[in-house]
């Protein structure tokens, strides 16, 4: 009896100990299959953000603008800039008929991608749609809000840059093509190279007339533009008022992209009658 | 039980994450258009990579939660396939995270918690997945205590 015991024993520690042999050879081999497949899942993984990145389907932030060259430079939205001031009268920092019965007062800062968002994605509606029927006219006051947010100065210089352009009705090509030429917010990009860059490729404007030296004529440009932001409480920009002719009522707009028109109607059964010349 | 713990903490992780996107993408449209008042979020959300194929990349996000959610909570966790998908998934979401963490603190030097938030949420999504994955889903049967060897014993002896 003893010996059968154990002789049992015996055999059956061997099997426990086959069975767990057995066990050990699978669970490595289960490992080295998860290791294998987690090896693949890696490189699609590694694959399908290659692709994603090496397409470029970021958001194009000029809205798809052409691109030319002008000088060597890839400029982007000359053809869009020209499009936007084509056949329109421009006084100053005015687009349009300066008799319009509405102003739409835009507050914007050259270097807000807010702002150059709305430039080349709803500009030219609103043009097409208010400033060409002559239903308002357009007037863009320049405000410097990234600069102190962002410790950068080029801002400023950038505007400079646009005021002296005012005198020869050169204010809104200009504008328009450094918007569609943005660099970062957090960047110095609006050089004194850049900027004579944008105002070659600029319709109209050219390099000769680019002044970015501070002038009694900037200085009081930009000194009015931040007083009006300052008494209408302008927080952001862009930012936008609607004020009826011959009138200091300005109303805000609350919704630009899809309720400029409404407003301007409203604005407009205020208008006075146009001053006679 | 493992398994079921790490399940759980993932079910936390991608709620978490969903959150944040969720936040991201209202504040998005809440809030996109303004310069000045705007936060590191804002900064981020106008730039450029703040959309992929004209989507915003938050509710690119939404999406992967919810349907990391639906692959934890809904489809059959022991089916390697759907541990497989939610490793492919999150490690997409973490290197695309990475990505756009590098867009934000490098390119844009803005700071933007909700962000932030996500990319760790995913990050540690991405780690639990690869972990649950090579640990298997552990053994079937009546709960705490049976080993993988003891579950894997009987069916090695039938065999034989």
């Amino acid at each position: 009896m003893l010996g059968m015991s154990g002789a049992n024993k015996k055999k059956d520690a061997a099997q426990k100990a086959r069975l767990e042999r057995e066990a050990a050879e699978r669970a490595a081999a289960e490992r080295s299959k998860r290791l294998k497949l987690l090896g693949g899942a890696a490189a699609v993984v590694v694959v399908i953000i290659a692709i994603v990145l090496a397409t470029g389907a970021f958001k194009d932030t000029t809205g798809g603008a052409e691109k030319t060259k002008v000088n060597g430079v890839e400029l982007s939205g000359i053809q869009e800039t020209k499009d936007l001031v084509a056949g329109l009268p421009q006084d100053g920092t005015i687009l349009g008929d300066p008799n319009a019965p509405v102003t739409i007062i835009e507050f914007a800062d050259l270097k807000c991608p807010a702002c150059q968002q709305y430039e080349v994605t709803q500009q030219k509606k609103n043009v097409d749609e208010l400033v060409r029927t002559k239903k308002a006219n357009l007037q863009l006051r320049l405000i410097n809000i990234i600069d102190p947010n962002m410790g950068t100065e080029d801002g400023a210089k950038a505007r400079i840059a646009a005021h002296n352009l005012v005198a020869s009705d050169k204010f809104w090509p200009f504008v328009s093509t450094v918007y569609y030429n943005q660099g970062l917010e957090n960047d110095t990009w609006a050089t004194d190279k850049r900027l004579k860059e944008l105002a070659t490729g600029a319709p109209g404007v050219g390099a000769e007339a680019l002044n970015t030296r501070e002038t009694p004529q900037s200085r009081q440009l930009a000194a009015d533009a931040d007083k009006l932001a300052a008494s209408l409480n302008v927080q952001g920009t862009p930012a936008f008022f609607v004020q009826p002719r011959g009138t200091r009522e300005y109303t805000p707009v609350e919704d630009p992209a899809g309720g400029m028109a409404a407003a301007v109607d409203a604005a407009a059964k205020k208008a006075k009658a146009p001053a006679t010349r | 039980m493992r398994d079921q713990r790490l399940r759980i903490v993932s079910v936390v992780l991608a709620l978490i994450g969903l959150a944040s996107a969720g936040y991201l993408t209202y504040s998005k449209y809440a809030h996109d258009g303004v310069c000045g008042v705007s936060s590191g979020c804002t900064t981020v959300q106008q730039s450029e990579w703040s959309e992929l194929f004209g989507i915003p990349v938050s509710v690119l996000g939404i999406l992967g939660y919810v349907a990391f959610l639906g692959l934890l909570l809904l489809a059959p966790q022991r089916n390697e396939i759907v541990r497989l998908l939610l490793v492919v998934g999150t490690g997409v979401g973490f290197l695309f995270s990475m990505f756009l963490m590098y867009r934000a603190y490098v390119t844009l030097e803005a700071f933007c918690p909700f962000c932030t938030t996500s990319a760790v949420m995913m990050t540690l999504l991405a780690i639990i997945s690869t972990v649950r994955f090579v640990l298997g889903p552990g053994p079937e049967g009546p709960g705490p205590g049976t080993s993988a060897l003891a579950a894997d014993g009987p069916r090695g002896a039938t065999a034989e």
